[in-house]
């Protein structure tokens, strides 16, 4: 995630965005107020499991109508995975 | 949510066979799980209800107003929330009630052969709703993710 920090607000565009990180695994949209710019959103999500446990990265990147990066949001999840099927 | 699961029926042997057998059908009982679980074990999570991504932002825009629909508006459009929050940035001056809707459908396999493999896949279609103090329609975000995982590297 840390370099994420290498992606420059109103500077990077989409391009520097997928040769950072590739293409990404999902999109969305966001109006964060009534008065503000509709955005793109790029998802990239990484999951992992190791033993019971899931570890999971999502990285959400804000995109203007001008293909220009506008910043991200990211965090990591780390899930216990219970065995349902047990104890019937 | 949906989870296969598979029972092993034993067969029904009197007492005395059963106290003769006992160590060997502990081994059997071992055997029949293992092989079980050797064949395939899943969990399958389907929640349904998504509307189709394509219409979403459409909804967002036309469907609701910003700044004049209410929460009873959203609750017709959307239906209940799963989940109630609060959001605020640091550039705003106040919190604003969230509702978030998580559409998930997915399974994790488990397969035991020369070694343990687990993978998975799911899609995730996520929506959070922004209210403002007058509770209204102030904002929104969503987005759809499809993730593959599979076995850590030990």
């Amino acid at each position: 995630m840390n370099k994420l920090s290498q992606l420059k607000q109103d500077r990077s565009t989409v391009q520097d965005v997928r040769k950072m990180l590739g293409e990404p695994s999902g999109y969305g949209k966001m109006r964060l107020k009534p008065d503000s710019e509709l955005l793109d959103v790029w998802c990239y999500q990484y999951g992992k499991f190791k033993g019971s446990d899931v570890y999971e990265n999502t990285v959400l990147i804000f995109i203007d109508n001008d293909d220009i990066y506008q910043g991200h949001l990211a965090f990591i999840a780390n899930a216990l995975v219970e065995d349902l099927t047990s104890g019937n | 949510m949906i989870i296969e699961n598979k029972y092993i029926r034993l067969p029904s042997i009197g007492s005395t066979t059963k106290k003769l057998c006992k160590s060997n059908f502990s081994v059997l009982l071992l055997l029949l799980v293992v092989a079980n679980m050797a064949a395939c074990s899943s969990v399958h999570i389907d929640y349904d209800g998504g509307q189709a991504l394509s219409q979403h932002t459409n909804i967002l825009e036309t469907s609701l107003h910003l700044g004049k629909s209410g929460m009873k508006d959203v609750l017709q459009v959307f239906g209940k929330p799963n989940g109630k929050g609060r959001f605020m940035l640091p550039t705003d001056t106040t919190g604003r009630k969230t509702w978030s809707y998580v559409y998930q459908k997915g399974f994790t396999d488990v397969e035991i052969t020369s070694g343990i493999n687990i993978y998975g896949e799911y899609t995730a279609n996520t929506l959070f709703i922004y209210f403002d103090s007058n509770d209204k329609y102030d904002g929104y975000i969503w987005f759809s993710v499809t993730d593959r995982t599979s076995t850590y590297p030990k």
